[in-house]
């Protein structure tokens, strides 16, 4: 960072202000070093390391089922997909069946979680802009989605619920009624939602036409997930790569349409997230219809788990395409292994994007990307 | 109904509080009424009198023999008060005791069998004030042994105690009223551990910030550091001293009373500027000085919105501003004309912007600028901060009740109902705190509810829709006042009052009972076992 610094020489109307590790929208450990002209940015360059845990060494020193908790901590707001990907990564090298309920399991769980960590991005979004409420509101759902992934797996926040070759525990009693009743009582939750802070006029002030990445840019830059989508690349590895039972399931993949400004802009990424619960929510209705006709098996434990070659598994996870990539060579513990996640790439544009926009734009725009610092650095 | 009762008691409980200040206040002036007459001669007229107080009659030119028996006739109003010619062109009338509040009269001045009457075009506005704090200081120092000019300070600080002492009370309150609101608001609860239903949240607020370590920065300009939170609590007690909260609950009704109020509330400015600056910090120095361009940027339409109702009351002393108001709604300032209803939507978002409220609180947006202007601040010195910023609440709240709200004016309650009548003051003190929080409670409201504007766009709406807009008031209640008869303009105010007042309260109600309609059950408890949240 001192190198940077030199490097990008202040003149006297330019100050270099430190924004984190420790900054209260910087969403957990995240640093910028941002040159500004008074309240105008000319840079804002993120320096990425600072939650650094070596988990993928970690993958090294542990057996593949030993190493599933630690994909919690790859991205502890959806910690389901990374459950996910790690476990399909290691079934697709070890050639493993998994029984269709698990699949089902795994699927309602990724979305409940996924809405869980949407709500998370739109309610700090709309806490950086300012509005508080809405973040109260919408952490209660939160809340609900939470207790409900407690009651079918006992951990609230970090997971550790799939397993290779299955899930830990079937539905507990009931849980299916509780997942519809909250269903239910979600969906105009997300209308209030919308009429309380989406069409908000000054939260479309601040965030219409701010920061517009385009189809080609967004590509450029790696961006996966609702943040690739909001610039109207109509790409969802779910649908498109498909994996788990998603092809048995009918879902739309919102994209970007530039309703208020461009395509591309802060407010579209918050908009293709605020429809992806919509269409999360109507996943897990289907699945709980479905899963009744499934045999009651949930997970065909490996018995020897010693494979060799290499497999690469990609899932959606709620920053977007999550993909993970081991390798076996024979023993007990995988030989490499290696996540790719959606928020690495999305910190490299916002070095890119911040030239011009306005320090409190900053924030928007950090917020707007979703980034979570965990899953930058593993 | 939880809520609403939870606000009842606030309401019940801070009125209570204040009501305690303001009796102490009426106290104080009341028993000045019977104080000797010192108070200077007032030099301006119309002026206004209170009992035993002296006015000036200023004739044109020499008429009047010194020395001679005079007296002086206010005509309209059938009173005759002994006056002593001073000069061939000066008398000095003194007030009886118990004397009451005077419309607009002629003048008559006679000694012997001369008589002078003044203009019957242009009549003396003649007001017998009501006593005040200064006033009471006056009196104590004249009737104490001693010299009158240590009697005279020390009388000055007892009430400056006694306008103080509410001060941290009424911040606190403020503070934890609000932070129920928002908790209500978010569906949470809110304070509710400390004292009764955590009413008293403030005061272990207050001594925790006590007991912490004053930490000044080492880079820091020690003395500008020091001496910022000072200035702001400085710059906002003294508005205290021009609000009046009720007929007698006002410490000194000053002739330039709203000059004064945009003059004094200004240094808090400097004061945020002094502390973001001096604390060598870059998001103390960014945040010190957004709130500089913010404030005066603001005060600009704030300023001619209470320009327009100076206009429109002809003075900008805040007393005589009540005065001219009645105490129905339809008598109100803001339903005089449809300039001053204008001219209290700009000045109330003027003053959120003023006050650093949501959704311009940007000098200390903390997810952009961590907390602004109060970053390095620690103990007792950031305790000030929010203590001037909740204050400043209370006082935008008192500011929009006298100028646009009626003041602490009663029903069917006149200045001359009042005279030996101290339990109606009590009234109006509480019809004036009831505004008051009014008020308050809608500036809370907007806070939870609406996001913060960016920099460049709240100076937008500032230079090109604000200033323009207040501009336009302005001018149009020159011509209103000038142009319009006073019975149409009654008539006007009834129009106003009816479309503006009842029109945008239904719609107001009639969008809340919809939103009540839509979401009225959006607590999941019962369907997914849980106990109470």
């Amino acid at each position: 960072m001192g190198e940077l610094i030199l490097a990008n020489e202040t003149t006297g109307e330019e100050m270099v202000l430190n924004m984190g590790p420790q900054h209260p929208s910087t969403h957990g450990v995240i640093r910028f070093v941002i040159k500004t002209d008074g309240e105008i940015m000319r840079e804002a360059v993120p320096d990425v390391g600072y939650l650094h845990r070596a988990i993928e060494h970690i993958a090294e020193k542990c057996t593949y089922e030993g190493f599933m908790p630690y994909t919690d901590r790859v991205d502890y707001v959806c910690a389901m997909p990374a459950n996910h990907a790690w476990a399909l990564a290691v079934e697709k090298l070890a050639g493993l069946e998994v029984p269709e309920r698990a699949e089902y399991l795994r699927v309602i769980t990724d979305e409940l979680n996924r809405i869980s960590s949407h709500c998370v991005a739109l309610g700090a979004m709309a806490m950086d802009i300012g509005a508080i409420t809405p973040f109260t509101y919408i952490l209660r759902e939160r809340e609900y989605v939470n207790e409900l992934l407690e009651m079918i797996c006992g951990a609230r926040l970090t997971y550790n619920y799939h397993r290779i070759g299955g899930v830990g525990w079937d539905m507990p009693a009931g849980w299916r009624d509780k997942v519809l009743a909250w269903c239910d009582h979600f969906a105009p939750v997300m209308d209030e939602f919308d009429r309380l802070i989406t069409n908000n006029a000054l939260f479309v002030a601040r965030l219409a036409n701010l920061a517009v990445i385009g189809a080609a840019e967004a590509i450029d830059f790696g961006l996966v997930g609702p943040n690739l989508r909001a610039s109207g690349v109509d790409f969802d590895v779910r649908r498109d790569v498909p994996y788990s039972i998603y092809p048995k399931l009918r879902f739309e993949v919102p994209v970007g349409r530039g309703i208020v400004g461009t395509v591309g802009d802060a407010w579209d990424r918050y908009w293709v997230r605020a429809q992806e619960w919509r269409q999360s929510v109507a996943m897990v209705r289907q699945c709980l219809e479905q899963i009744d006709a499934t045999e009651p098996e949930f997970w065909r434990a490996p018995k020897k788990l010693k494979p060799v070659g290499d497999a690469m598994a990609r899932v959606e996870a709620a920053r977007g395409d999550m993909s993970c990539y081991v390798v076996g060579d024979g023993g007990a513990n995988a030989y490499r292994a290696r996540f790719r996640t959606g928020s690495f790439n999305a910190m490299a544009i916002i070095r890119e994007k911040s030239r011009g926009l306005m320090v409190a734009d900053l924030v928007a725009l950090i917020a707007s990307l979703d980034v979570v610092a965990p899953e930058i650095d593993r | 109904m939880r809520w609403a009762a939870t606000a009842l008691l606030a309401l019940v409980g801070f009125a209570a509080a204040l009501l305690l200040a303001g009796c102490a206040l009426a106290g104080c002036a009341l028993a000045g009424c019977a104080a000797p007459e010192l108070a200077p001669i007032r030099d301006a007229r119309p002026t206004q009198l209170q009992a035993g107080e002296r006015m000036l009659v200023e004739a044109s030119g020499p008429l009047f023999t010194v020395g001679a028996e005079t007296r002086v006739t206010f005509d309209a109003l059938g009173v005759t008060l002994p006056a002593r010619a001073i000069a061939a062109d000066r008398v000095v009338a003194t007030a009886p005791s118990g004397a009451h509040v005077m419309g607009p009269s002629t003048v008559t001045v006679t000694q012997g069998e001369q008589r002078w009457t003044s203009d019957a075009r242009a009549p003396f506005d003649v007001e017998l004030c009501a006593p005040s704090l200064h006033r009471l200081a006056n009196g104590w120092a004249a009737r104490w042994p001693g010299p009158a000019w240590l009697w005279w300070m020390l009388a000055l600080v007892a009430a400056a105690a006694i306008v103080a002492a509410p001060l941290p009370v009424v911040a606190g309150l403020i503070v934890v009223w609000e932070r129920k609101i928002s908790g209500y608001m978010g569906s949470r609860i809110g304070p509710n551990r400390v004292g009764p239903n955590g009413w008293l949240q403030w005061l272990a607020d207050g001594l925790k910030l006590l007991m912490k370590e004053d930490i000044v920065p080492a880079e820091a300009d020690a003395r500008l550091f020091r001496a910022a939170p000072y200035l702001a609590f400085l710059g906002m007690f003294l508005t205290f001293i021009v609000l009046p909260f009720s007929r007698y609950a006002i410490v000194a009704d000053l002739d330039v009373g709203l000059l004064f109020l945009l003059s004094v509330t200004s240094l808090v400015v400097v004061s945020i500027l002094m502390g973001g600056w001096s604390s060598n910090s870059k998001w103390s120095l960014l945040g010190g000085m957004r709130s500089a361009a913010q404030i005066v940027s603001y005060e600009l339409p704030a300023s001619l919105a209470l320009l327009t109702i100076a206009t429109l009351t002809g003075s900008l002393s805040t007393e005589r501003i009540v005065a001219a108001q009645g105490a129905w709604p339809w008598q109100w300032n803001l339903f005089r004309d449809p300039f001053t209803f204008v001219a209290f939507f700009i000045w109330f978002v003027s003053a959120l912007a003023e006050g650093n409220r949501t959704p311009f609180d940007l000098p200390e947006a903390e997810s952009e600028l961590v907390a602004g202007y109060n970053t390095e601040y620690s103990g007792f010195r950031f305790s000030l901060f929010p203590l001037v910023e909740w204050v400043n609440i209370a006082v935008i709240g008192a500011v929009g009740t006298l100028l646009f709200l009626g003041g602490w004016r009663v029903p069917f309650v006149d200045a001359a109902t009042l005279e030996g009548h101290a339990w109606l003051d009590a009234v109006g003190f509480a019809v004036f705190v009831a505004k008051d929080l009014a008020i308050v409670f809608v500036v809370i409201w907007i806070r939870w509810t609406l996001p913060r504007f960016r920099v460049d766009q709240m100076m937008n709406l500032c230079w090109t829709y604000f200033i323009p807009f207040a501009f336009v008031c302005f001018v149009g209640e020159l011509v209103w006042v000038w142009l319009v008869p006073s019975t149409a303009a009654k008539l006007a105010g009834g129009a106003m009052f009816a479309i503006g007042g009842v029109g945008l309260s239904a719609w107001f109600v009639s969008r809340v009972r919809d939103n009540a309609r839509r979401y009225q059950d959006l607590v999941l408890n019962d369907a997914l076992g849980r106990g109470n949240t």
